[in-house]
């Protein structure tokens, strides 16, 4: 039997949870590694805690930094990259998971982080892989996301408006929002988040003068985010947020005409219910979301195919940047370019033409060239186009001519 | 002005034997149904072609339209006209063109079908058929000047001397010089003012001159210098000139590597 698995992957913290289990059923560990100096055998989390403690292994944390720099870690006078010692700590973990739920194979794995990186991903993704999870089944999302597609799957009346989330633990205090925009066409999501610059140590929690702090602290932010807007929902996670009986001030002004939620393992709910989804054919969400990790906007092009004129999407506003590669074959009749149209998901943006002349490629009559176009993404911001010559077959033989270009988007 | 959508390429290409010539798409059969008609032989549209367009092009549907035409015995132009219309390469004004010129073409007297068939293989680059229809032409032409009236035979003499013309230019392509200088001194002496006395007298201007007026001799070594200066500036100039630019080595590396392409490219030719 197979389960769709949502991990929320952080530097200090870990929880994975799968798909459809219920409330206290979930695993969450330190994100740490840890070597048997004896035996060789590896540990994770509480456990690998304990094995340093007791002097039988060295431990290794804050895997998500290491990883991020492409960085190493020496046991034993062994190295070992940052990239081996995720797939460690993954695969033991989703183990974990798996004898937790009596499951055997994942169907689909969703990671959750807070922020995505190229370098964090990729490795994420090799680890999965590693642990027979194939890379067409692994996706990799921003805790934005996470926040969506846990609110997406909760009633509908959490989203007719608004809704809010504070995410806060120690030295870490981020807001998010999201809203749901109904157009003529199609329903997008767009939804972000920041770090705010009130975060604090939650050990101020321990005593009364610390907690009333917190709780000012909160409020304001609260105030200052959230008026003149209306909410239909505010999400608070976190562990500042495990015993919340120090936030009467906060409570009181979110509580407001408004339904309050505190979950814990929210981003690794809203992974696992976007992990079932994928595992569907990605349609219980027919919406585009916004977001970090996603494209802004979408990306097409004007071509003729049966002499009918029609727009080619390209890029989807709401795909993932990291996974999303567009590739066409064309053949240019009668011009030399190809006009890429940029536009964005929010209307208040206009739409941008960008022409690319197609210089430097082999003289030959009309419509015997044929063009790839592949475009990729190597982050939110830009996309890269690739333009290769393919010639038009032995009539007139390829050559090497292509064309690179680098676009903000 | 407008970008055509493609679908993918085929992994394995169809093998056109007339033109020897790989294709990979749809959109390259359109071509050179459109531009290169008469190399469409009977047997063209095979249980081959149509398995091709099926599982190489993934084109399920239009395979099997083709299949129940060729079931129902329908004539080869209209299939032909079916994949120019799924193509998607040429609008329906240049396919109704194509159907006119195709119905002319096909109604053609033998003589000026031979012609525009070699003309075809001419342009394919394939001088060796092209040069084997036009001595076809030739012996036709010598047969008909051999019964003609003496009044008919200045214009017959003409036409052959132009055929002459168009047979030593195949051989000068597949750089059979001796050949090709036999035939444009007998083409030369069939007939005043042809072709041929042009040419010999740009390969040899000896042989050529008592062939080309004088004021014309000016012109023709003009003419000869452009070709000469143009083809300096060329691709394979350059490439040449550049690879006696580089150490032993490489140079040698380099020539037996052209002289390959060389290779290949001629026996194409023949």
């Amino acid at each position: 039997m197979s389960i769709a698995l949502g991990i929320d992957l952080c530097n200090d913290y870990t929880i994975c949870r799968a798909f459809g289990t219920k409330d206290d059923e979930f695993v969450a560990l330190p994100t740490v590694v840890c070597k048997n100096k004896h035996t060789g055998e590896w540990e994770i989390g509480e456990e690998a805690y304990r094995m340093a403690l007791s002097g039988d292994g060295v431990i290794v944390d804050k895997l998500l930094k290491l990883a991020k720099k492409n960085g190493t870690a020496t046991i034993e006078d062994v190295k070992y990259e940052a990239s081996e010692l995720l797939k460690i700590y993954l695969g033991k973990l989703i183990d974990a998971c798996l004898k937790s739920t009596g499951q055997t194979e994942v169907s689909f794995l969703v990671v959750t982080i807070k922020e995505l990186n190229k370098i964090l991903m990729d490795t994420i993704k090799d680890a999965g892989d590693s642990v027979g999870i194939a890379p067409g089944r692994i996706r990799i999302i921003s805790h934005a996301e996470s926040f969506v597609y846990y609110v997406l799957s909760g009633p509908k009346d959490l989203y007719n408006n608004q809704v809010a989330l504070f995410d806060c633990s120690s030295y870490n205090l981020r807001y998010y929002e999201m809203k749901v925009m109904r157009g003529v066409k199609n329903v997008s999501v767009i939804a972000e988040g920041k770090s705010l610059e009130e975060a604090f140590n939650t050990d101020i929690l321990k005593n009364e003068a610390g907690r009333k702090l917190a709780d000012h602290i909160l409020r304001s932010c609260a105030e200052k985010l959230m008026s003149k807007k209306i909410y239909s929902s505010v999400f608070l996670t976190g562990e500042a947020f495990d015993d919340a009986d120090w936030a009467d001030d906060f409570f009181k002004f979110i509580c407001s005409r408004r339904r309050v939620g505190i979950e814990k393992s929210l981003f690794a709910l809203g992974a696992a219910a976007r992990a079932d989804d994928l595992s569907h054919g990605g349609v219980n969400f027919p919406y585009a979301v916004i977001c970090e990790g996603n494209l802004p906007v979408n990306i097409s092009l004007q071509v003729t195919t049966g002499e009918q004129e029609s727009r080619l999407l390209l890029a989807g506003a709401g795909d993932s940047w990291y996974e999303t590669r567009g590739h066409v074959e064309l053949i240019p009749a009668g011009q030399d370019y190809i006009d890429l149209h940029i536009e964005a998901a929010d209307k208040n943006h206009r739409t941008r033409l960008i022409r690319i002349p197609l210089e430097g490629f082999p003289e030959r009559p009309d419509r015997t060239t044929r063009l790839s176009l592949d475009l990729s993404f190597p982050d939110a911001e830009k996309m890269e186009v690739n333009i290769t010559d393919m010639g038009f077959g032995d009539l007139y033989p390829k050559s090497d001519s292509f064309i690179h270009e680098e676009i903000d988007l | 002005m407008s970008l055509l959508l493609c679908r993918n390429c085929a992994a394995r290409p169809f093998y056109i034997e007339k033109a020897d010539l790989r294709i990979y798409s749809l959109q390259e059969l359109c071509f050179i149904i459109y531009n290169y008609p008469l190399i469409i032989t009977e047997d063209f549209i095979s249980e081959e072609l149509v398995s091709w367009i099926r599982n190489e092009l993934s084109m399920g549907r239009l395979s099997e339209r083709i299949k129940r035409l060729l079931e129902a015995e329908e004539s080869q132009e209209n299939i032909l006209y079916l994949m120019l219309r799924e193509g998607n390469y040429y609008n329906i004004d240049e396919i109704n063109a194509f159907k006119q010129r195709f119905v002319k073409l096909k109604n053609l007297p033998e003589e000026r079908l031979l012609q525009a068939t070699a003309s075809t293989y001419f342009k394919l680059k394939r001088f060796a058929e092209a040069c084997d229809i036009f001595t076809e032409i030739d012996r036709k032409l010598r047969d008909r000047i051999k019964k003609a009236k003496t009044e008919e035979r200045n214009e017959l003499f003409s036409k052959l001397s132009d055929t002459v013309c168009d047979e030593a230019v195949c051989k000068l392509r597949l750089f059979d010089d001796e050949g090709a200088k036999k035939l444009l001194i007998e083409g030369a002496e069939m007939a005043e003012n042809s072709k041929c006395g042009k040419y010999l007298f740009l390969l040899d201007e000896k042989s050529g001159a008592k062939y080309v007026a004088d004021e014309e001799k000016a012109k023709l070594r003009e003419l000869r210098e452009e070709a000469r200066k143009k083809a300096m500036l060329g691709e394979g100039y350059k490439r040449v000139t550049d690879i006696f630019e580089k150490d032993s080595i490489k140079r040698d590396e380099e020539i037996k590597k052209l002289i390959s392409e060389w290779k290949s490219v001629y026996r194409k030719m023949v």
